[in-house]
């Protein structure tokens, strides 16, 4: 008697426990299903812990990170989000410059524009590079790489000796 | 930072210090550009006045200023800063094109546009309207 009661016991018990196994979605499933929505925001990761949801790494602004955080307190079965992610805008990267060929004829017109008043300094394009020699004094020198850097033509070599 | 961009860091500071506006500092193919506006030619010039205390004989292929003095209103009185000679106001924005009138070193001449960051379009003191080469004009 007394070990049929033990036995009935046990069953309610293993039962009982079977059963509040089936509501509590393991760490393991909210976790594929957390990932499956933090990946839409690389910069940031999660990781489950007894349901709770713990968020970290970076968010462009702090909308998005609020709108992931309700995402994942919306995944049936995760407890609650600890948030540790932090709101870190990247900086937008730059278009790159748009160069000028040195050969070009505009260009052209206004390194001769540039140089005009400047005796003693030679012009050449050697191999697409526009090259600079002769002899110039230091605020000459500076004048025209005033104008010359303005034309954007990549590198400039400015070889010559400056007095 | 890169080391470009601490080699010519102070050239950075002193945009920064000299109120350019819209100032860039980019990398590009071993390159440093910086570039933006400067609202007078003194913003400009301290800019340029950082590269030589780097680099005296402003020979340096690794940095790119490209700083115009921009946004002038037209009427903005401008000094002629030519060397000694006068300066040449031209028909069209080119020392190619004809010279319709001379304007003297120091004196001031009124702005009509700022056609180019090379060319602007002026006039003297006389009435001559043409364009001059804007290295040659301070605001």
């Amino acid at each position: 008697m007394k070990k049929s009661i033990a036995m009935a016991a046990m069953a309610v018990a293993i039962s009982f426990g079977s059963v509040s196994c089936k509501k509590k979605v393991s760490d393991a499933d909210l976790q594929t299903q957390a990932t499956t929505v933090v990946t839409a925001n690389p910069g940031a990761s999660v990781e489950i812990k007894d349901g709770v949801a713990h968020l970290s790494g970076t968010f462009e602004t702090q909308e998005a990170k609020d709108a992931m955080i309700q995402q994942l307190k919306a995944i049936n079965g995760i407890k609650d989000v600890h948030d540790m992610a932090t709101v870190a805008p990247t900086k937008a990267t730059a278009p790159p410059i748009e160069m000028q060929s040195a050969v070009d004829p505009a260009v052209q017109q206004k390194v001769k524009d540039a140089v005009k008043d400047i005796p003693g300094v030679k012009v050449e394009v050697i191999n697409g590079e526009l090259t600079l020699t002769g002899n110039v004094s230091s605020s000459d020198a500076r004048k025209v790489k005033e104008s010359v850097d303005a034309l954007k033509v990549g590198k400039v070599n400015y070889n010559y000796t400056v007095k | 930072m890169s080391t470009l961009q601490d080699k010519y860091s102070s050239v950075v500071s002193a945009a920064q210090s000299a109120g350019i506006s819209g100032l860039q500092v980019q990398e590009q193919d071993g390159i440093l550009y910086v570039s933006g506006s400067a609202s007078n030619t003194a913003a400009k010039d301290a800019v340029w006045n950082a590269l030589g205390a780097i680099d005296s004989t402003y020979s340096a292929s690794d940095i790119n200023i490209d700083v115009q003095v921009s946004g002038l209103a037209a009427g903005t009185a401008l000094t002629v800063a030519t060397d000694d000679s006068n300066l040449n106001i031209r028909q069209e924005p080119s020392t190619d094109a004809a010279i319709i009138g001379k304007a003297t070193k120091g004196s001031s001449i009124t702005l009509i546009e700022q056609t180019s960051d090379d060319w602007w379009k002026v006039k003297t003191s006389d009435g001559h309207e043409g364009y001059a080469y804007s290295r040659y004009l301070r605001a």
